[in-house]
């Protein structure tokens, strides 16, 4: 069957018209973007295995050396994608650049509006890499300056990518030829009637923040709803309609974020006025915060997006999430969850990122989501004056004691996965509390987490849980996990109203087996 | 997409609608819910509500890594592009239900140009099993799904 169906296929397909040697090279994964132009391909080196993105335009014409090959090939920045090679026959060229891991800005702040603070540590990085490319001889203009652009990785690094329309900067020439970029995004003059300079990108980076602030792309419509007078100031004067009327460079647009540009002028004045209101405050806000903990700091850099400064305490009461995972720390919980299965499915050790005080976290007084695995931490009370804490995530830590999580209100999760917990019951205060992943610890029976009658899940598996004896005490269950514990007795589950899912391990078959049909939940084998 | 009995309709028929609707502004009333891109999550467990198929069959049949599909059915974990086309395998999609099920999940569509989405697609339209799919791309010397 698999014959005839590879014979077919074999009859029917005629597509892959690229050059020979570039089909040798690279195995076509995915079409990424394609219009009369050509094509963006994802595509995997056959050599290597690494990912890597090919532009294939059909237009033979293409002479060698103009165009974005020419430009990548120029690039030595950390913030722009690498070259790799190019490919070409008689109707085709084929640019293969470095993929660029990460999540496109459309796709990251699709859900709703970035956190200002995260959005402007976007807009700085930007800053530099158009800093960078518009200090080349002559300037390169990106001119497709938008969201779908700009990726993200998973320690807030950002990559500007996509330079097909790229164009260096001719003093000469009164006006572009072509009309390129897109909607919202392009200045006025890239519909043909001036010159793009560097300001062309100056515009679309003030488009660019609005959107982040706000969701709208339309300037005009996104303004009223910016709340903070200095950026409300950044984007109307990046996206002037007179380029005269904007900021000359990208690095005008980087002090003008950071408030430099009032800070020089008002320099002597303020001075004064902080010795005379005793303006200790305002200079402890503004000075950067010593960290105990490297890996700490690294992770709320990663959460703010500010990759190349020293943070203030302003910055660490918007931390809102931390993600470490061993030695790596990033942005979000998306790279944190890619991390956990590379582990599990790597089966290897895990190297300890050495965390062992948490007194870092007092400071940041928003934060509501934490994960830190895979360090030395055992002791838990600085997060006892983080009262607006949603999530605790601190598997394979040596953590003993529970106690200055008591009465955490807004608590809903706790993971303390092979840490050496064993008696959870100081938690009973906390209503909220639906989740607990005590798995992989010395805990022995359900009198353990006795009186968090909130419960949904409980994971418990490599646990050494002897009994399921007082688990009827738990009504709210609704999965439980109990593979690869000493349980042999599952009846008590029966008593559960709204348990749906037991997770087991084969060899507690006998013990599924015993409780005959009574059961009116799934059961799993893992 | 909050009303299960509203499913998406295909392309085709939701151009015969707005053919026969009278007036535009009527029709984009009428089907406002429709053109809205629902949750990954629930548009594939409204599919298998409607077609009366359960997770746990979808997710073997889809030959994806079980507790990473019921994250994937209660939207903890978002699927990569290659997950997202073994449930479609899953699923019993035919090729016009898998490029909307690609198109829920904000993947690129399956692209008739390239060797080994056009053997999926081949695949997809045949009515193929995911064994069956994987040997024919095994056979082209090309990526399998979910190897990357």
């Amino acid at each position: 069957m698999a014959d005839a169906l590879l014979e077919e296929f074999l009859a029917g397909f005629d597509g892959e018209h690229y050059p020979a040697d570039f089909r040798r090279d690279y195995e076509a994964l995915e079409c990424l973007a394609h219009n009369e132009q050509g094509e963006t391909l994802l595509v995997k080196d056959r050599r290597t295995g690494s990912l890597c993105v090919a532009k294939c335009y059909p237009d033979v014409d293409l002479p060698a050396g103009i165009g974005e090959s020419s430009l990548l090939q120029g690039f030595h920045h950390s913030g722009l994608p690498s070259f790799i090679s190019e490919y070409r026959d008689e109707s085709t060229l084929c640019v293969v650049r470095g993929f660029v891991e990460g999540t496109p800005l459309d796709q990251l702040a699709a859900a709703a509006p970035l956190e200002p603070r995260r959005a402007v540590g976007i807009i700085l990085q930007l800053c530099d890499i158009l800093n960078y490319l518009h200090s080349q001889n002559p300037p390169i203009i990106h001119r497709d300056l938008k969201p779908q652009n700009v990726i993200v990785d998973g320690r807030g690094r950002v990559t500007l990518i996509d330079f097909g329309i790229s164009r260096i900067y001719d003093a000469g020439a009164r006006a572009d030829t072509l009309c390129f970029g897109t909607r919202h995004y392009a200045a006025p003059e890239q519909y043909g009637f001036a010159q793009t300079d560097p300001r062309s990108d100056i515009y679309s980076l003030g488009v660019l923040l609005c959107w982040l602030l706000t969701g709208q792309e339309d300037v005009e419509q996104g303004k009223s709803a910016i709340q903070d007078r200095r950026l409300l100031a950044v984007v109307e004067k990046c996206t002037a309609f007179d380029p005269r009327g904007r900021f000359k460079n990208a690095l005008q647009v980087k002090d003008a974020l950071n408030g430099r540009t009032q800070r020089r002028r008002a320099l002597a004045g303020l001075a004064a006025v902080l010795l005379l209101a005793g303006g200790l405050l305002a200079a402890r806000l503004t000075a950067g915060v010593h960290f105990r903990e490297p890996l700490i700091a690294q992770a709320a850099r990663a959460a703010l997006g500010i990759p190349d400064r020293a943070l203030n305490e302003e910055d660490l009461a918007s931390v809102q999430q931390l993600f470490i995972f061993g030695e790596t720390a990033v942005a979000d919980l998306d790279s944190f969850d890619n991390l956990v299965d590379e582990f599990a499915h790597g089966g290897g050790s895990q190297t300890r990122g050495g965390i062992a005080s948490l007194d870092d976290l007092v400071k940041m007084k928003n934060l509501r989501k934490v994960k830190l695995a895979f360090q030395d931490i055992h002791d838990l009370a600085p997060l006892a004056e983080l009262p607006g804490l949603e999530e605790i995530d601190l598997r394979n830590n040596p953590v003993e004691s529970v106690a200055p999580l008591a009465g955490m209100a807004s608590l809903n999760t706790l993971i303390l996965f092979d840490s050496n917990v064993s008696d959870l019951t100081a938690l009973s205060a906390c209503p909220n509390l639906t989740l607990l992943d005590v798995g992989g610890t010395p805990i022995a029976s359900p009198a353990a987490f006795q009186g968090l009658s909130a419960l949904r899940t409980l994971i418990l598996h490599k646990s050494q849980l002897q009994t399921l004896d007082g688990i009827q005490a738990f009504p709210q269950l609704e999965l439980i996990h109990l593979a690869n514990t000493p349980v042999r007795d599952l009846s008590p589950l029966l008593a559960l109203p709204n348990l749906q899912r037991v997770i087991v391990s084969e060899d507690m078959r006998a013990a599924v087996e015993a409780l005959g049909g009574n059961a009116k939940f799934e059961v799993e084998y893992q | 997409m909050t009303d299960p009995d509203r499913m998406p309709i295909p392309t085709r028929e939701f151009y015969m609608k707005l053919l026969e609707s009278p007036d535009l502004k009527v029709f984009f009333e009428t089907h406002a819910g429709e053109m809205e891109i629902p949750p990954f999550h629930k548009f594939i467990s409204e599919i298998c509500a409607r077609s009366g198929q359960v997770p746990e069959q979808v997710i073997k049949r889809a030959a994806v890594e079980r507790t990473y599909g019921h994250q994937l059915f209660n939207g903890t974990r978002k699927p990569s592009r290659d997950k997202v086309i073994q449930l479609a395998f899953g699923l019993g999609l035919d090729l016009n239900g898998t490029q909307r099920l690609l198109q829920v999940a904000h993947k690129n569509a399956l692209y008739p140009k390239l060797k080994r989405d056009a053997a999926i697609m081949l695949c997809l339209e045949k009515g193929r099993d995911i064994l069956e799919a994987q040997t024919l791309l095994q056979s082209l010397g090309l990526s399998l799904l979910g190897e990357r």
